[in-house]
C-alpha cells in the first residue's frame, strides 16, 4: 500500500512538473495529477490510518518536489540573458540604515510593541465570538470550544500581526 | 478579491511586512528552528550522552515493584507521585522519578545512575523556553510561533509568482540563487512550516490562553479550564496499599490489546486515595498516549479519553507528537530533521537576501554571521564540554558572546564566517574523538554509534566546504564580490 501511495505521489508530481514547465499549463494534465495525488492520500490512509497517512502525504511532497527542483536547476549561462545585475555594490563601513532605521526606528518599535498586545486582544475577542456563534448554531462541547478558540486565536493573531505590519506600521514609518 | 490580494500595492505592503517581521525576529527564530531541529532527536542524544546505561525492551511487574521499593529507600521524603518510564524502541531504558530525583532501573529492579543528559536538557530547554523563567519562556516561544505563521502568510502574499515558479532554481548569481532556494524551500514545505508554527504556538501559548480565558470565562480558575480540555483526576475514596501492576497490565491487554505502555504514574502514594495510571500509545494515532487509570489493586477505573473523547481533547493531546515528529518511527524523525533544517536555512537565507540588497556592509552583517555560524559552534562547544562534566549552558553563552565579539572585531563577514566554520569543524571532530576516548567501543547502544557517525560526517562535509573555500575561491576576486554573508 505504501509503495503504491509513493508511486502515485511521484507520478502526480511528475505530471505537475511536466505541465508547469510548459508556457501554457495543461488543465487536463493538472487535473489528472491532482486526482493521482488525492488517490495517493487514500492509499496512505489504507496503509497507516488517516492521522499518519495525511502527515506522511505532506512529508513526502517536498522531498519529491525538491528532487525536481535540483534536477532542473539552471546554470549561470542559461540565466545570463536576464542580465539585471544582482551583485551587491558593497560600501564597507557605512552604518545600517535601511528598512527600519531610515523609516523611524522609534515609531517602528513603539507601534510594534503596542500593536502586538492589541492584536492579541482583538484576536481573542474575535475568536471567542466566532466560537460562541458556532456553539449557538451547532452546539460544541467545552473542550471543543476551548481548543477551537485557541486555534482560531492563533490564526487570527498571525493574520492581524501581518495586517498591522503591512498597513499601520508601514504607514507610520513612512510618515515619520 | 484575488486581484485585490495581488495588486501591486498589496504586494508592496506584504513585502514590507515580510521584511520587517523577518528582520525583527530573525535571530530568535533561527535559534528556535535550529534547536527545534536538533530536539527532534533528543532521545538519540540522551542515549549518546550516556552510552553505558543498560538497554532492554523487556520489563516485568516484579522489576517495577523492586524499582519502586528501591526508590523509596533512596529518597528522604516520601513522594506524592512516582513516574516509572517504561522502555520503548526509541528509548529502551527504564527510569523512575518523582520529579525531583531520577534514576535508571536495571533489569533486576536495582537503581543505576541518574540521567545526566546535561547537554540534551539544555538543548530542549533552549528550544522550549530559551532558558528564561518557565512562563515567560514558553510564552515568548509561542509568540515566535505566531510570528512565524505571520511570516509564512506575508511571504505567500509578497511573492505572487511563488507557485508559478515552484520548480525554478537559477544557479550562478549568488543573490538569485539564495532567493530561489529561499522560495523553493518555503513553498514546498509550507504545510510543514505552518504545522510546526501553529502546533508550537499552541503548546507555548496554552498557558497564557488558560490565564486569559480563565479570567474571562472561569472566574480566574485556570485549573478548571485545563481540566475541561485535558480531563479531571479520578475520585478514589478507598484504596489498597499494595499495588498490583500485573493485574493492571493484564487488564490493559484485555481493554486495548494493541496499546503499548510507555509510563506508569502512581498518585497519592500510601494514602487511601492511592491509584495509578498506565499511559499507552495506540497504533496509527498521533495522541501522546491514552491514559488508563487503575485502583491500587489493579481494578480498572476509567480512561482519560484522549483516544476517543471529544475532538478538542484529542487534537490538544496530538500536538506534541505532531510538532516533534515522534510518531511513525525513525524515518519520520529523519524527515522532520531535514524539513527543520530547511526551515532553519529559510530563516538564514531570508536575512542574507535582505543584507545583500541593502548594498551596505556594516555591523549587522557581522552580527548575522555570528548568529548563523556562532550558534551551531556554541551548541557544539557546549556539547564538547558537557562530555567532561562541565555545565553546558554557561559555555554556550560564553562561546556565542566570544563569537559575536570576534565577528564584530574582524569587520569582515566573509572571513568571520570562514573562521567560525573552521572552528566548528574542529569542535565537531573533538566531540567524536573525546567521546570515543571516554567510551570507546565498549557499548552496544546503537544511538551512540549513529550520533557519533552523523557528527563525524557533518564535520567532514563542513571541513571539505571550508577547505574548498580557503583554497578554491576564497582568494579569488569573484569570492570577494560574493554575498557579504554566509
Amino acid at each position: 500500500m505504501i509503495s503504491i501511495a509513493l508511486i502515485l505521489q511521484l507520478l502526480g508530481l511528475t505530471l505537475i512538473h511536466r505541465s508547469w514547465k510548459q508556457a501554457h499549463r495543461s488543465r487536463l494534465i493538472n487535473l489528472i495529477a491532482g486526482c493521482l495525488l488525492i488517490t495517493a492520500l487514500w492509499f496512505w490512509q489504507q496503509a497507516v490510518g488517516w492521522e499518519y497517512g495525511i502527515s506522511a502525504w505532506f512529508l513526502v511532497v517536498p522531498f519529491v518536489a525538491w528532487g525536481f527542483v535540483i534536477a532542473g536547476r539552471e546554470s549561470r549561462k542559461k540565466t545570463a540573458g536576464n542580465h539585471r545585475s544582482n551583485k551587491p555594490q558593497l560600501r564597507v563601513g557605512e552604518s545600517g540604515g535601511g528598512l527600519i532605521a531610515h523609516n523611524g526606528g522609534a515609531t517602528f518599535v513603539f507601534t510594534g510593541l503596542l500593536a502586538g498586545p492589541f492584536a492579541f486582544m482583538a484576536s481573542f475577542a474575535s475568536a471567542s465570538l466566532l466560537v460562541l456563534i458556532l456553539d449557538k448554531c451547532i452546539g460544541l462541547s467545552e473542550a471543543n470550544q476551548l481548543v477551537l478558540n485557541l486555534a482560531t486565536l492563533l490564526l487570527l493573531w498571525a493574520i492581524s500581526i501581518f495586517l498591522v505590519f503591512a498597513n499601520f506600521l508601514r504607514a507610520a514609518c513612512l510618515q515619520s | 478579491m484575488m486581484l485585490r490580494l495581488f495588486s501591486t500595492q498589496s504586494i508592496k505592503k506584504a513585502h514590507y511586512a515580510h521584511k520587517a517581521l523577518g528582520v525583527c525576529t530573525a535571530a530568535l527564530l533561527y535559534l528556535t528552528c535550529l534547536t527545534g531541529t536538533l530536539s527532534v532527536f533528543f532521545e538519540e542524544f540522551e542515549r549518546w550522552e550516556q552510552p553505558y546505561i543498560n538497554e532492554s525492551l523487556f520489563y516485568s511487574p516484579d522489576q517495577i515493584h523492586q524499582a519502586i521499593r528501591n526508590f523509596h529507600k533512596k529518597v528522604r521524603q516520601p513522594p506524592k507521585t512516582i513516574w516509572l518510564v517504561l522502555p520503548t524502541p526509541s528509548m529502551p531504558r527504564m527510569h523512575v522519578s518523582d520529579g525531583e530525583h531520577e534514576w535508571f532501573v536495571n533489569g533486576d529492579g536495582s537503581l543505576s545512575e541518574s540521567p545526566a543528559m546535561a547537554w540534551t536538557a539544555m538543548l530542549t530547554k533552549l528550544h522550549m523556553q530559551l532558558h528564561l523563567p518557565e512562563n515567560v519562556g514558553f510564552i515568548l516561544v509561542g509568540v515566535l510561533g505566531v510570528l512565524l505563521c505571520s511570516l509564512i502568510i506575508s511571504g505567500f502574499f509578497a511573492h505572487p509568482n511563488i507557485i508559478k515558479n515552484a520548480f525554478h532554481w537559477r544557479l550562478g548569481r549568488p543573490v538569485l540563487t539564495q532567493v530561489d532556494i529561499h522560495n523553493r524551500l518555503s513553498i514546498w514545505a509550507l504545510p510543514f512550516y505552518l504545522m510546526s508554527a501553529l502546533s508550537g504556538a499552541f503548546i507555548g501559548l496554552i498557558g497564557l490562553f488558560s490565564v486569559v480565558s480563565g479570567f474571562a470565562f472561569y472566574g480566574n480558575d485556570n485549573d478548571a479550564l485545563l481540566a475541561k480540555i485535558f480531563g479531571d483526576d479520578p475520585v478514589v475514596r478507598e484504596s489498597s496499599h499494595n499495588l498490583d501492576f500485573e493485574k493492571a497490565l493484564n487488564e490493559l491487554k484485555n481493554l486495548a490489546s494493541e496499546a503499548k505502555p510507555i509510563y506508569l504514574a502512581i498518585h497519592q502514594i500510601d494514602t487511601d486515595q492511592q491509584y495509578f495510571e498506565i499511559a499507552a500509545t495506540l497504533p496509527q494515532r498521533l495522541i501522546y498516549s491514552e491514559i488508563y487509570r487503575f485502583q491500587a489493586d489493579g481494578v480498572f477505573i476509567d480512561k482519560q479519553g484522549f483516544s476517543d473523547g471529544e475532538g478538542g481533547r484529542q487534537v490538544a493531546y496530538s500536538l506534541y507528537r505532531l510538532h516533534f515528529g515522534h510518531y511513525g518511527g525513525f524515518v519520520v524523525k529523519v524527515a522532520y530533521g531535514l524539513l527543520g533544517l530547511a526551515l532553519t536555512w529559510t530563516c538564514a537565507s531570508g536575512i542574507n537576501i535582505w543584507l545583500a540588497r541593502r548594498k551596505v556592509v556594516g555591523p549587522i552583517n557581522d552580527l548575522w554571521v555570528a548568529v548563523v555560524w556562532g550558534l551551531p559552534l556554541a551548541l557544539s562547544a557546549s556539547a564538547l564540554l558537557s562530555i567532561f562534566g562541565l555545565t553546558p549552558l554557561g559555555f554556550f553563552c560564553v562561546t556565542e558572546f566570544l563569537v559575536v565579539i570576534f565577528s564584530l572585531g574582524l569587520k569582515n563577514p566573509h572571513n568571520s564566517a570562514w573562521f567560525i566554520k573552521a572552528a566548528l569543524v574542529i569542535v565537531l571532530g573533538l566531540i567524536v574523538v573525546s567521546q570515543f576516548f571516554l567510551v570507546g567501543l565498549n557499548t552496544s547502544v546503537t544511538a551512540y554509534y549513529g550520533v557519533s557517525a552523523v557528527i563525524l560526517v557533518s564535520a567532514l562535509l563542513m571541513g571539505a566546504s571550508v577547505f574548498r573555500q580557503r583554497y578554491g575561491v576564497f582568494n579569488s576576486a569573484e569570492a570577494k564580490k560574493r554575498l557579504p554573508n554566509c
